[in-house]
């Protein structure tokens, strides 16, 4: 601990412990418990308290107060509790006998104070922050504390009970986590050693089995009250057995609740559908759960077919994730959640006996038809049948499923639910006709289905019918489709077109359909339209950026026109979807040995430079100016065949309007944009391209980074690197220091650059260069240059060579705000507070 | 109560229903369709229509060459274009009392009602219904007078032609009907008749019923009408909208508990939501331009239009359309625009709001002034001189066969680069553009329709409950071009009755009671006796008088002495009827008790028999029947009035007299 701290924490621990002053906001306590553990874990817990006695003392007083708050209360709990976390804390207190005064005294449960659910919970956490030991372990039990624990697991109060079954846990694992004698667990799931150890005539052990039949009839009590709220912690603080728990221990408790369990399936209330749901599958995924056991298997499958089907989705889906499933058991779940699907196949279908989704049906149709003719029940039927087909293909397209599900007939499905949602499914059943009426313009179901389309679509092999890009083109070209539905529409329209290795039967589609429709996209009224439709030209274009009849399509179809005039759209989002997608196009369009416009100047790289500059130094919202500076950066990355000395010009400018722009991502991004010119520069003038090549010799790797430098010098990219290592955003220096140090690398241990040449002075120059820059901040910040005019490239190596990187990247590491939120700077917080209220009293009188 | 329906046309209705001695006529709609029929009247000569083919029939026949032209194997006729009328001979149209008027497209064949038929009655519409039907049968009447053509088909409807006509004029609705225009004297006329009528205000009719409207939340002064006696109420839903736009908000509230609800003017494109259309419209007016092209909004001169102009006020700044020229031509324009800025009690609450600041309600007067909106009253003179491509022009008239929209018709169809965007849902657009065929410009149809859709319509009956609804039959099965749409149809619980074109239909409610007034010296002289708790009963004797439709008890005629003449002996023997009316009798006979007094009079062998109506006594030795039932009581004894006396009079002791 902090010497500053030791000297402030007897002057905290007197501010906490007087009840006249106001208690400082439950923030500071929180923190101030947040630091405590660290110092318990930092140091000997038995020493700590003896050279801070104030904080026995704080403990001792306030719990001696009659009336204490509870907040103030709940605090010294859990502070105890962190205390006693240790064997040698543990028995410091209890020689002070503070363990029982806290933990022990059933006066205080008797208070009024009691009452408050944060003085329970702190006295639960408090515990739960102590049984860490076997002592605080053999402390619960002898003073019966376990007797308070089990009602408060009842508590009415949400976070007691949780708190309450969080230890009951801890109870239960405790014994085995400080290496006692556990039993193994063999393979049929019973302990082998289960027997020896409740016949054991160890204390320990006799005690732990104690508390584990306790808690086990404690369950069982409460299963059978047919008190739903109780049965329902029960069932959580099963569930949470089951992920904590020994697998002996989960064994007896488990063969203690079964039956009740069993009995609870079939006559719950629905409100404990889920975590029944819960249990049983928390318990599939421990090790009594076993194939040839099939008790649980049996319980999974009546509960799936006792609750209904709206309620099934989410048990059907936990059983398809078992290791393990019993194929029988999987292919009821994925009935389950196919089974409306399939009714809707069958709805509209012109000939009945085409084959359909599923062999065999889990549910009579008739109790899917009710459930699908009612509105809510049929969306939220549907959607949860959607909303699983992603995980669904992952399982049926394993071997043994595989051979009984049909991906297409499941796309089929989703397509026809697409068909209905907007009117162009013709049903043939009257419950069909019914199911469309609810289905007609249903965003949810249709964000659903579009999801399961993108997932189906995504899966390898599969055969895809013209229905779906009719069907996605007919989304795509409603007017009422939704902004999220639409969008979601265009990513499954990549995800169709990437379907295909051999694009020649899409080019025409992309001309007479989408092109169009996405051309009228681009001017929708709805800025999420408009950004959606340039996210999907981007894409396509990076996708498809190799197939030659690509970019003459893009560039005759009339797209590029519209883009080029939403560079002056309204919406900042927009303005930054179109420059990346202009950036991407028009690289491709010139990435090419025969330029496919060169008579088009509008949409050359020269030509739509001008226009990202000007959005650079003129665009009032900070993405469409990063988005330009990403273009730049992707062009230089992919310059296979651009020259950057084309670009020159207007990189100077760029790095010089980046670099001051008031978006510190915008600096981060002209920074990064330095960093890609450096590398793209000396992969051309230093790094051999082939590894056989002659390196070259020292004098010429000298003129090169010469060269190198100047250039760096004329673009003022040092300029603009020296001020942002003084950035005010730590990202920013952070970007500024790694270039530098690259560059420090660079020139003076690969380059070979004369280190010894730097004259003895540099150290004073690099310093008061640095000082300069730092006293101009506001003024450099604004122009973003700091003044290097005059200085030679010798000069400006000698500085760079003088700069301790290392240290300033190392400050650069903390936290901006490591000194606010310094454990100091929260105790003097709570002092000042005291003092501040305490001259407040004086003034009020 | 009858209802006689002139007009098959679901959104232009025109139906008489005759109730309680008045005659009243819902809106006179114009089925405008027919002059799709027709080849386009344009401003200058066009040689491409008038070099069109003339029609030869399949066989040869060249009878009707004269008539007709070919264009891309549509057949049109060669005329001025007519109107299909609201029927005319269903009813003598002089026996009209009232016409009400819903909105201002609804009242488009009024002058073909009121005038030339013996009408004499008044038309009942709103100041705003009434001021822009006035624009829209000027422009009609403009449109058509000033392109004179000089041949005219004639012979093609009379009767021996008929089955030579093409098949598209075959299926219309019967073309001897169909009349040409009417002219401007016939417009001043028929709005001569015109009374204007508030929001909720209650207009008796001859005192048999009482009219009102309401607001219905379509167009500027739209209304629905409520027509109500004391008992009885009859409501017509006329084209309503619950959609936020212009107008005030539909009133619904008034519309409940009504005997019959009449339900026209739903959408007439159900399918077709007017936010989408309205993103649909401007994203394709901003792509147009935005490739170099011109776009063309065949309109009306108010309605949509003020709404669309709304939109793209906020779409032109977003969309950088800054420096496009929108022009509104109409020889009504000007008067259109401003007349919208001046009904702001009739505007929905935002925009009566904003006259208080002051600020013109709706937007496009700041358009106009920033120059970027212009409007002409034609093509000629100053539009000529200021006109600039690319634009955006509206104009009119919606069916593409007059107006100023065949212009740009003939300028700009030629041209892939330029669109033209159907808003109104009136016309098929295929048919509209058919004799422009072959046509390069790109044609997008975005129909913006705010009328009740199905979905709508349906809730909206459910919360308001009539016992019976009426509704054209258009809306009882789903469009016949789709027709597993089983969503684009009423889906309601109370009976339905559907009509169609010169369908006569009896509604089906009775009229059980009528209001009558008692005056106060009258209702002095009533004695009422408690009957039960709170049911007090008196007889009363008066006269009742009837006068225009109201009915008052005045006290009866007072005793005269008597005369010598036997025709007053007469009235002196009635009105002593009238002094002495028969006593009421009323209670109930408790069957115990009334045993007991048989019993004390002697009457000691009865055996009573329960019946569902009440109890049957049978006095055996007395060979006599006593039904007692609930409102009636039988003495049946033959031959022995003295028994039956007793027995009348102990029934009697059981009973009150009033």
């Amino acid at each position: 601990m902090e010497t500053e701290c030791i000297m402030l924490l007897p002057s905290v621990c007197a501010v906490l412990a007087n009840p006249e002053l106001p208690i400082p906001d439950d923030t500071c306590l929180e923190k101030l418990l947040d630091w405590f553990k660290v110092m318990t874990c930092k140091a000997p817990v038995e020493s700590l308290m003896q050279q801070n006695t104030c904080l026995t003392e704080l403990i001792a007083t306030v719990i001696k107060q009659k009336d204490p708050e509870p907040c103030m209360l709940s605090f010294i709990f859990r502070l105890t509790g962190l205390l006693a976390a240790s064997v040698d804390g543990f028995s410091f207190l209890e020689h002070l006998r503070l363990l029982g005064e806290v933990f022990g005294n059933r006066e205080l449960m008797q208070k009024r104070t009691w009452e408050d659910a944060t003085v329970r919970c702190g006295w639960i956490h408090g515990l739960l922050n102590a049984v860490q030991n076997l002592k605080a372990f053999q402390f619960i039990l002898k003073n019966e504390l376990i007797e308070v624990i089990l009602p408060l697991q009842q508590d009415c109060s949400l976070f007691v009970s949780s708190a309450a079954s969080q230890l009951l846990i801890q109870l239960l694992t405790l014994p085995a986590q400080q290496s006692m004698n556990a039993p193994v667990l063999r393979g049929d799931g019973h302990s082998s050693d289960m027997k020896d150890l409740l016949q054991s005539t160890s204390n320990e052990n006799h005690e732990w089995t104690d508390v584990v039949k306790h808690i086990g009839m404690h369950v069982e009590e409460t299963l059978l009250s047919g008190e739903p709220f109780h049965i329902e912690q029960s069932l959580k603080l099963m569930t949470l057995a089951c992920k904590r728990c020994e697998p002996w221990i989960l064994q007896i408790l488990w063969e203690k609740v079964v039956g009740h369990i069993e009995s609870l399936l079939e006559t719950h209330p629905t409100t404990l559908t889920q975590p029944l749901v819960e249990l049983l599958l928390s318990v599939s995924r421990t090790p009594i759960y076993q194939e040839a056991d099939s008790t649980i298997s049996t319980l999974l499958m009546h509960f799936l077919q006792t609750i209904s089907p709206a309620q099934a989705g989410s048990l059907a889906s936990g059983i398809l994730n078992l290791k393990n499933c019993p194929q029988s058991l999987g292919m009821s779940a994925i009935s389950v959640i196919l089974h409306p699907l399939e009714f809707i196949l069958y709805s509209a279908s012109q000939q009945p006996q085409d084959p359909g989704l599923l062999e065999t049906r889990f549910y009579e149709d008739m109790t899917i038809e009710e459930q699908l003719c009612r509105k809510t029940s049929c969306i939220a039927l549907l959607g949860n049948s959607l909303s699983h087909i992603h995980e669904l293909l992952e399982i049926i397209t394993q071997p043994y499923y595989a051979t009984h599900f049909r991906p297409e007939a499941i796309l089929s499905s989703v397509l026809l639910v697409l068909q209905m949602c907007i009117g162009a499914a013709i049903p043939t059943t009257p419950a069909g006709s019914q199911i469309c009426r609810h289905l007609i313009g249903s965003v949810k179901v249709q964000k659903f289905a579009v999801d399961a389309l993108g997932s189906i679509l995504h899966l390898k092999g599969i055969v895809v019918s013209d229905s779906v890009h009719h069907l996605l083109l007919e989304y795509l070209r409603n007017p009422d489709t939704d902004s999220l539905v639409l969008k979601k529409v265009m990513q499954a329209t990549l995800k169709y077109v990437l379907c295909f290795s051999d694009l020649t039967a899409m080019w025409p589609i992309f001309d007479k359909d989408l092109f169009p429709v996405l051309k009228k996209r681009l001017c929708d009224i709805r800025w999420e339209v408009r950004d959606s439709t340039l996210e999907l030209l981007t894409h396509l274009t990076l996708h498809l950026q190799d197939n030659e009849e690509f970019p003459p399509l893009l560039l005759n179809s009339g797209i590029l026109q519209i883009a080029m005039s939403l560079l002056k759209d309204h919406e900042g989002y927009v303005r930054a979807s179109t420059v990346s997608f202009l950036g991407q196009a028009i690289y491709i369009m010139n990435n090419k040995d025969d330029k496919l416009n060169s008579n088009t100047i509008q949409f050359t790289q020269e030509g739509i430079v001008s226009q990202l500059v000007d959005i650079l130094s003129q665009d009032s919202e900070s993405f469409p100016r990063r988005a330009a500076l990403r273009v730049f950066t992707g062009w230089l990355q992919q310059c296979s065949r651009l020259p950057i000395e084309n670009f020159e010009e207007s990189l100077s400018v760029v790095f010089k309007v980046g670099c001051s722009d008031f978006d510190w991502e915008v600096r981060v991004h002209s920074l990064e944009l330095a960093e890609v010119w450096i590398d793209q520069t000396l992969a051309n003038t230093l790094v051999p391209s082939c590894p056989y090549a002659v390196t070259p010799s020292t004098d010429l790797k000298r003129k090169s980074l010469s060269e190198l430098m100047l250039k760096l010098k004329t673009l003022q990219i040092f300029d603009i690197l020296f001020v942002g290592l003084h950035d005010c955003d730590r990202p920013v220096a952070q970007k500024a220091c790694a270039v530098l140090m690259s560059l420090q690398k660079i020139i003076f241990e690969k380059g070979d650059f004369p280190t010894n040449e730097v004259s003895t002075n540099g150290h004073e120059k690099a310093g008061s260069i640095l000082k300069d820059c730092f006293l101009t901040q506001n003024s450099a910040a604004q122009t973003g240059l700091i003044n290097l005019t005059g200085k030679t490239v010798d000069n400006i190596a000698e500085i760079l060579a003088a700069l301790d990187l290392k240290t300033i990247q190392n400050n650069l590491g903390h936290s901006s705000d490591y000194i606010q939120n310094s454990p100091r700077s929260l105790l003097q917080d709570i002092l000042a507070v005291a003092e501040t209220t305490v001259d407040n009293v004086i003034d009020c009188y | 109560m009858k209802l006689y329906c002139l007009s098959g046309h679901p959104t232009l209705p025109c139906n008489v229903l005759k109730f309680k001695s008045t005659t009243i006529m819902l809106d006179c709609g114009l089925d405008m369709t027919s002059v799709l029929n027709f080849i386009p009247l344009p401003l200058v000569h066009s040689s491409r229509l008038s070099t069109l083919p003339s029609w030869i029939m399949k066989d040869g026949n060249t009878i009707l060459e004269k008539g007709f032209k070919d264009c891309a194997g549509r057949v049109f006729i060669d005329s001025l274009p007519e109107f299909c009328l609201p029927e005319k001979e269903l009813l003598d149209l002089s026996t009209v009392d009232v016409i009400l008027i819903s909105n201002y497209h609804c009242m488009m064949a009024l002058p073909y009602i009121t005038e030339h038929t013996g009408f004499t009655g008044t038309v009942y519409t709103t100041e705003p219904t009434l001021q822009i039907a006035r624009l829209l049968m000027e422009e009609l009447v403009h449109f058509i007078e000033r392109v004179p053509k000089d041949q005219s088909a004639v012979y093609w409807k009379s009767k021996e032609m008929w089955r030579l006509l093409p098949s598209s004029l075959k299926d219309a609705v019967d073309v001897t009907t169909w009349k040409p225009c009417y002219n401007i004297q016939d417009v001043n006329a028929a709005l001569s008749k015109v009374q204007l009528v508030g929001y909720s205000q209650k207009i008796e009719l001859f005192g048999a019923v009482q009219i009102t409207p309401l607001s219905s939340g379509y167009s500027l002064g739209s209304c629905n009408w409520i027509i109500q006696s004391h008992y009885e109420k009859v409501s017509c839903v006329s084209g309503s909208s619950l959609l936020t736009t212009h107008p005030q908000p539909m009133e619904q509230s008034s519309l409940k508990n009504s005997d019959v609800l009449i339900l026209t003017g739903l959408t007439q494109i159900p399918t077709a939501n007017p936010d989408g259309m309205l993103g649909e419209f401007c994203s394709n007016l901003a792509m147009t331009i935005r490739s170099g092209g011109n776009v063309l909004v065949p309109c009306y001169p108010s309605g949509v239009v003020y709404d669309l102009l709304e939109c793209l006020y906020q779409f032109i700044d977003s969309a950088s359309l800054n420096s496009t020229p929108f022009y509104f031509i109409s020889p009504v324009a000007n008067s259109s625009l401003e007349f919208s800025q001046i009904f702001a009690e009739w505007l929905c609450q935002s925009k009566q709001s904003k006259v208080y600041l002051p600020e013109p309600p709706f937007p496009h007067a700041e358009l106009i002034q920033t120059n970027k909106l212009k409007h002409y009253s034609s093509v000629y003179g100053d539009f000529s001189n200021d006109f600039k491509q690319p634009c955006v022009v509206f104009t009119g008239h919606p069916s593409l066969r007059f107006g100023d929209v065949v212009h740009f018709m003939e300028l700009w169809g030629k041209s892939s680069l330029n669109t033209i965007i159907f808003t109104e849902p009136d016309f098929s657009y295929v048919d509209a553009l058919a004799p422009f065929q072959p046509l390069a410009m790109k044609c997008v149809y975005c129909p913006i329709d705010t009328r009740l859709n199905f979905i709508q319509v349906n809730k909206l009956l459910k919360e308001l409950q009539p016992l019976h609804l009426v509704c054209p039959e258009q809306y009882t099965q789903p469009p016949p071009s789709q027709v597993h749409r089983s969503d684009l149809m009423l889906d309601v619980q109370m009976p339905l009755m559907a009509y169609k074109r010169c369908s006569v239909l009896t509604l089906p409610f009775r009229r059980s009671f009528e209001r009558i007034e008692i005056l106060p010296q009258l209702a002095d002289s009533l004695m009422p006796i408690e009957m039960k708790p709170g049911v007090s009963v008196a007889t009363i004797s008066a006269t009742l008088h009837s006068k225009d439709n109201k009915h008052v008890l005045q006290p009866p005629l007072k005793t005269m002495v008597p005369p010598l003449s036997k025709k007053r002996k007469r009235v002196i023997e009635e009105s002593t009827e009238l002094k002495a009316p028969k006593p009421l009798l009323s209670g109930t006979i408790p069957v115990e008790l009334f045993l007991a007094t048989l019993h004390k009079n002697g009457i000691t062998e009865v055996k009573m028999e329960d019946t569902s109506e009440g109890h049957i006594l049978h006095l055996q030795e007395e060979d006599t029947l006593i039904q007692l039932e609930d409102d009636s009581t039988h003495i049946i004894c033959d031959n022995n009035e003295s028994l039956r006396s007793t027995l009348r009079d102990l029934v009697l002791r059981f009973l009150q007299k009033l």
